[in-house]
């Protein structure tokens, strides 16, 4: 008794198995969906550590950067953005937004974007890298108008009689 | 006839069971929506807000966690204490021990922000926290349960039950102080801030585990139409009888000394006097219909001997309890945090005056679809393993009084 | 789809331009203005808090609007479950009649309790004293704000699109006041609080390091003390109130 289930079952396995590979062989190349150019000419990451690690690395930045503060521009989610998606994305139009096309694409689900801006925010925040940006450390130094907040409220501070 | 209680299957062909069951089911099915709305939406379609933080469906939940770890207690009494004519009731007691669990945490789980999280829980924790003990003494106490039912229904790990017994009955005992513990450590809720609460929930999950398996018992037994003595039905209604006076004389203690701290005044007149809907759950809710009521339902001499007056009484202990755990969980939030002690407060953000709470149809959906889920793993579970006893008549229960009513002696009390 | 991905260069290569400027700068002592090392991390030794003088403060919402512009917090006209990052609370001394006004946000405690009960640790302090909520671990179970004695926490109960990019924030979990850790880790010494409290409102806010002696919140809480708000819980918050 015991026995004629368990060949049943091997039947049933081969044959769907036999089924599932000539499903395949069937299948002619699937063409990729149309992915928005990047604004820049290098990744921060040779191209198939960063298709294949991505994650990776974007797991170990969050770590690093929510607990310790140590945050790495060059791996950030938002430097992702800057260069990969359009400041004028929406949803509604995949190709303008290079992360959610290719997860949708390959049927990956993230919630990344439920939390984090999907659009590069005005101000430009390119990683150091991308010839167009700034340069290293841009991310966590304080730029010119940071500089002048800090000063007004020094100078205010000192001023003050409290 | 050697006392050799027959445990079977229930029949569960009926009409009526396939109605139970499909009621039970669409039970689960609101449950499932409410969560699925929740998920879609967010929860600004609860009642919930950034005030009152926990709403209807903790009251459920901890409803259910609560009188899971009571509905233990009837196999305890039966192993810890040796008492023999509990022993019959010892399976159904572990199978409502562990759904009514299940149900509750599902509540629990499906009302949190992220429930797609749930193997974050599992895999971070934080053993300062409360939170995370339970965790583990909610999977604990399922595992264990599910031993001790085995022993039990195994009859070569028979001899082996009593010391389970005793383990499930420490656990248990330990669950419930975790429970309460929730909210004992909540240091500047000046509702919650009292070493009693411990013992209080204690005591609640005595009477509210009590009063669900005497519903359950009732209802299996008179649905499937098993013998059901009056004997064992007396003692379980007397038993009952002392948990609910017990409770009432926590929730006293609780009161009396908080009112003894000045500085605790504020709260006790706001969900004592002037609370509104608060003071109105706890006097007519919780004390009049959920306790006094109850209390002389099941001690009047001539009413008592009545079932339906019985199962009247449970239902009463229930609504009661759960008013009970509305007034302390919702309206020990709804009572302003005391920020600034002696000043007047106000602001955009609720400060200083009493949050406001209404629960949605989305919550008390959730709420039901945890008690449906609860009910309905005891209805599967009952027809297909053998939890129920054959009979529960005076003779079979307990040989002893067989003994005397053969000789003609009316037992003098139970 | 690349026909707006191109961002203007001339505005490009003026910020470029500009930080190359700033980056050669000599600072005063104790202000750091650039940190070419990324990688930084919490400033060691420090603990960032503040200092509200209620005496000063007075009837104006400026350090509220700016905090939840710079954060992103927007309003749904749903009062009872907005998120409130910080808020202003009008106090009036029963005795004395005497009334003030006061901001209060999440008050960064040493001892948080909100730490202490999350059961996955996604409530966490930094290094630097800022208590923070870890959104990728928050299972938005709400225990927190049952034991924050200072009502600092919000809930996000509904689906929320545009954030900004430096500011996280996402339905189902809880959030709070981040003593604009952006800010803090790029270096900037001042919070989006503080800095509007000076340029719109009656400068009654200062931010700083306690720990460091030299700094003008330490020199501050030396000369005129501090109070804490609940000071009998014992939690040692970061922000502390003059003239409370
Ligand atoms: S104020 Fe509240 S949220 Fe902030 S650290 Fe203290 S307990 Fe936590
Ligand atoms: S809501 Fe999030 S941060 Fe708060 S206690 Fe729960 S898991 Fe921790």
């Amino acid at each position: 008794m015991g026995r004629g289930i368990s060949l049943v079952r091997m039947i049933l396995a081969g044959l769907l198995l036999a089924g599932a590979v000539f499903a395949l062989a069937g299948c002619s190349p699937v063409e990729g969906p149309q992915m928005m150019q990047a604004r820049g000419d290098q990744c921060v990451e040779p191209l198939e550590v960063i298709r294949r690690d991505h994650m990776k690395l974007l797991s170990h930045e969050k770590d690093q950067a929510v607990l310790f503060g140590v945050r790495n521009p060059n791996h950030s989610i938002r430097g992702c953005v800057e260069c990969h998606v359009s400041p004028t994305a929406s949803r509604d139009d995949p190709s303008s937004h290079f992360c959610l096309n290719c997860h949708s694409f390959n049927a990956v689900r993230m919630d990344c974007f439920q939390c984090h801006a999907d659009k590069p925010a005005n101000d430009y925040h390119f990683h150091a890298l991308n010839p167009h940006g700034p340069g290293f450390g841009f991310d966590s130094a304080a730029d010119s108008a940071s500089l002048a907040r800090d000063l007004e409220s020094i100078i205010a501070l000192e001023t003050q009689k409290p | 006839m050697k006392a050799m209680t027959h445990f079977r299957e229930i029949e569960g062909r009926s009409k009526g069971y396939y109605g139970l069951l499909v009621l039970l089911l669409f039970g689960i099915g609101l449950g499932l929506v409410a969560a699925a709305l929740k998920g879609t939406y967010g929860h600004h379609i609860t009642g919930m807000n950034n005030h009152v933080v926990w709403g209807l469906p903790h009251v459920f939940a901890i409803f259910l966690i609560v009188a899971a770890s009571g509905a233990l207690n009837v196999a305890s009494i039966a192993s810890v204490f040796g008492r023999k004519a509990y022993k019959p009731l010892a399976p159904l007691s572990g199978l409502l021990a562990i759904t009514l669990l299940v149900g509750g945490l599902a509540v629990l789980v499906l009302d949190l922000g992220r429930p797609d999280r749930l193997i974050v829980a599992m895999t971070h924790y934080n053993f300062k926290s409360i939170f995370a003990w339970n965790i583990f003494l909610y999977t604990g106490f399922i595992a264990i349960v599910a031993v001790y039912l085995w022993f039990m229904m195994e009859r070569r790990m028979n001899p082996h039950s009593t010391k389970v017994g005793y383990l499930a009955f420490i656990w248990r005992l330990i669950l419930t102080t975790g429970t309460g513990s929730i909210f004992g450590f909540l240091v500047a809720r000046e509702a919650y801030d009292a070493a009693i609460l411990a013992p209080l929930f204690i005591a609640l999950s005595f009477s509210l585990g009590l009063a669900v398996f005497l519903l359950v018992l009732m209802a299996a037994y008179n649905w499937t139409g098993r013998p059901l003595g009056d004997a064992i039905l007396r003692r379980l209604k007397n038993l009952l009888g002392i948990f609910v006076a017990g409770v009432l004389y926590f929730v006293a203690v609780y009161h009396l000394t908080n009112l003894y701290a000045t500085r605790l005044h504020g709260v006790e007149a706001f969900l004592l006097v002037h609370g509104g809907i608060y003071p109105f759950l706890f006097w007519f809710g919780q004390i009049a219909l959920g306790s006094v009521l109850p209390l002389v339902l099941l001690f009047h001499p001539v009413w008592s001997r009545c079932r339906a007056v019985i199962a009247a009484a449970c239902g009463l202990v229930i609504l009661g309890g759960l008013a009970q755990l509305y007034v302390t969980i919702i309206g020990g939030q709804a009572y302003p945090l005391d920020l600034f002690p002696g000043h007047d407060v106000s602001s955009s953000f609720f400060d200083g005056v009493v949050a406001p709470y209404t629960p949605s149809a989305v919550e008390w959906m959730l709420g039901i679809g945890g008690v449906a889920l609860a009910l309905f793993m005891v209805t599967v579970a009952i027809k297909f393993l053998r939890f129920l006893p054959e009979s529960l008549a005076d003779d079979k229960v307990d040989p002893h009084h067989a003994a005397q009513a053969a000789a003609g002696a009316e037992p003098a009390k139970a | 789809m690349s026909h707006d991905s191109t961002p203007d260069l001339s505005r490009r290569r003026f910020i470029t331009g500009a930080v190359g400027a700033v980056a050669s700068l000599t600072v005063a002592p104790g202000i750091f203005l650039m940190q070419t090392n990324a990688q930084a991390g919490t400033k060691p030794g420090a603990r960032w808090g503040l200092l509200i003088n209620t005496n000063v403060c007075g009837d104006c919402n400026a350090c509220v609007t700016a905090c939840h512009k710079e954060n992103g917090v927007g309003s749904m006209n749903r009062p009872t479950t907005d998120a409130q990052w910080i808020r202003k609370v009008n106090i009036t001394d029963r005795a004395t009649g005497h009334s003030r006004s006061l901001p209060v946000m999440c008050q960064h405690c040493e001892h948080p309790p909100c730490v202490d009960v999350c059961p996955t640790g996604a409530s966490f302090r930094r290094a630097d004293g800022i208590v923070l909520v870890n959104k990728h671990t928050c299972i938005g179970c709400r225990y927190c704000m049952m034991a924050c004695p200072y009502k600092a926490r919000s809930f996000i109960h509904e689906h929320l699109t545009d954030q900004v990019p430096h500011a996280p924030r996402g339905k189902g979990t809880v959030e709070s006041c981040t003593l604009c850790v952006h800010r803090i880790d790029k270096g900037e010494r001042t919070t989006a609080c503080v800095e509007a409290c000076h340029t719109e409102g009656n400068g009654a806010m200062v931010f700083g390091d306690l720990n460091d002696p030299n700094s003008e919140i330490s020199r501050r809480l030396a000369e005129y003390g501090g109070a804490a708000i609940r000071a009998d819980l014992g939690l040692n918050p970061g922000v502390r109130y003059q003239g409370l």
